[in-house]
């Protein structure tokens, strides 16, 4: 269980997030949903321990860092480095004495080549599986289907499914509203710094609607075609 | 293309400013900087003016990735791209072509500036799935990287210390082993980002005893063939050798100190000449070493 009260964040003058007021519970995905620059960044840097913030993030762990795998909108990789030992860098990081990675590589990789000479959705497919190799309690993934095909797609919920049947906890940000409709549990509405709704599986047909009038309709009003 | 020339020099002025020096005294320390380490390199050796145009042309070879040049691609059309080169690779080489000059070697400055200018039509680095082993076991990631960027001028170094062996020089064998330091020392010199010290699930402490365990192996690895060498063939100095050695890794151990000092920033001025100054004077190493350490401790904590 996590429980995130009275969360805020401010970059310099810019509040990034007010007030924000969640709990996530071990066993469920949760979805965060909103505009560019509404948040949500910010908001699983704080989670992640990564930024400084006010506000408290209480869990069953003693630093929650160590049990967070966090998938990056574009991860990060380090030049000249193989993914393999990009795979073996995450695992020694976090005691794992893990080398088999051929075995166990889901997405085809071919791991000995440069991360960096990879496609977006490789890269993305290799982080991911990086953070599946720690063993992670908690999983961040921001954006996780951005770039990666269509396969890998259906790949990538598979193992959120996975994961939330062995207890796991994962929040998810997408722009593609149907990938969180299929996993998650609750989706959560980030607006300006604030969660501005909390939505159910019965209702997200009606979110979607509301997102799609709000975020697509209204503002394509302003321009001229 | 002139504003693109200004805004390079606008990025270097911010450059010095993050280190925390105003730019045109940093730019007057990197000259001084420059002329003494040339004329200490003109001093110690006789093989500098080879040494000398190797750097240069490493520098050059900066200038000449694919990532320096895609922009420019983006940017410009072919010919100004050119001219912009040109004049880059231009300006980094005169100072190097300046000093040969002055230690009278023409023929190697004629064929640097020459060389440069060819190094200026075309990019280097191209994208290949060629991936260049390294003998450190996999252990990610600062000697991995270090050594596949810089192993062409490892097997250089390499190239010094048999050449000292084979014309009986044990100076230019023990100068090649201390350039294997140096070099190593600059796989530490940039930070990498926060997200690769993040992921690791343990406190500052342990995190910097591995880092430095890490090094370790990797400076044992690197420089230990060269060593034993230097047994081997200059049986009677072993002591000096192994002194140089056991030097070499301390200062390889405490630039690692002295990049979590400032993390997750670059190392900043103050902490620069502290370590400069520990390198002319090692026994200074007695109080820069735990001093670098404390300020460690905090910087790593706050992410770890």
């Amino acid at each position: 269980m996590i429980r995130i009260s009275n969360l805020s964040k401010s970059y310099g003058t810019k509040q990034v997030l007010k007030n924000v007021n969640l709990s996530f519970e071990k066993g469920k995905v949760y979805g965060i949903v909103g505009k560019n620059g509404a948040g949500k960044t910010s908001f699983f840097n704080c989670l992640a321990d990564i930024e400084t913030y006010e506000g408290s993030i209480e869990s069953d762990f003693t630093n929650i860092k160590n049990h967070i795998g966090l998938l990056e909108t574009n991860p990060i990789f380090l030049s000249r480095i193989t993914s393999w030992e990009y795979l073996k860098l995450f695992c020694r990081a976090r005691n794992i004495h893990e080398e088999n990675f051929e075995s166990k590589n889901i997405f085809d990789l071919p791991l000995n080549q440069y991360a960096e000479t990879y496609s977006t959705g490789m890269k993305k497919k290799l982080a991911l599986m990086a953070i599946l190799l720690q063993k992670n309690d908690v999983f961040i993934l921001d954006e996780p289907f951005n770039g990666v095909d269509i396969q890998s797609n259906i790949l990538i919920t598979t193992i959120i499914d996975k994961l939330r049947a062995a207890q796991k906890t994962i929040v998810i940000s997408s722009h593609i509203f149907s990938t969180l409709s299929n996993s998650c549990d609750q989706i959560f509405l980030l607006n300006n710094g604030s969660i501005e709704k909390t939505v159910d599986k019965q209702d997200y047909e009606t979110l979607e609607a509301e997102l799609k009038q709000d975020f697509v309709e209204n503002q394509l009003d302003r321009l001229e075609f | 293309m002139k504003y693109y020339l200004i805004l390079q020099i606008v990025r270097i002025k911010r450059w010095f400013r993050q280190l925390g020096i105003h730019p045109w005294i940093g730019a007057g320390l990197m000259l001084l900087l420059f002329i003494a380490l040339s004329k200490a390199l003109f001093f110690k050796t006789e093989f500098a003016k080879w040494i000398y145009p190797a750097l240069a042309l490493t520098i050059l070879a900066r200038f000449s990735s694919k990532s320096h040049i895609q922009p420019l691609k983006l940017l410009f059309n072919t010919r100004d791209r050119k001219l912009i080169r040109c004049l880059e690779n231009g300006i980094c080489t005169l100072p190097f072509i300046f000093f040969l000059l002055l230690n009278q070697q023409f023929f190697i400055a004629a064929g640097l500036f020459v060389f440069s200018m060819l190094m200026a039509l075309f990019a280097l680095n191209h994208q290949t799935n060629w991936t260049v082993p390294t003998p450190f076991k996999k252990i990610p990631f600062e000697f991995i990287i270090g050594f596949r960027k810089t192993f062409l001028f490892i097997f250089f170094l390499y190239f010094l210390v048999f050449k000292g062996i084979q014309v009986d020089n044990y100076q230019l064998s023990l100068f090649g082993l201390a350039l294997l330091f140096f070099l190593s020392m600059s796989f530490y010199t940039k930070p990498e980002s926060s997200y690769f010290v993040w992921i690791f699930s343990c406190k500052s402490v342990p995190f910097i005893r591995r880092k430095l365990l890490d090094a370790l192996f990797g400076g044992v690895v690197l420089v230990g063939p060269a060593l034993i060498c230097l047994f081997v063939f200059f049986q009677d100095k072993y002591l000096i050798s192994l002194l140089v050695f056991a030097i070499g890794i301390v200062f390889l151990l405490s630039m690692i100190l002295a990049k979590y000092s400032a993390f997750p920033h670059e190392i900043n001025l103050p902490q620069g000449i502290l370590y400069t100054l520990s390198l002319w004077f090692p026994p200074m190493l007695l109080i820069v070493i735990p001093l670098f350490f404390k300020q460690s401790k905090p910087k790593l904590d706050t992410i770890l």
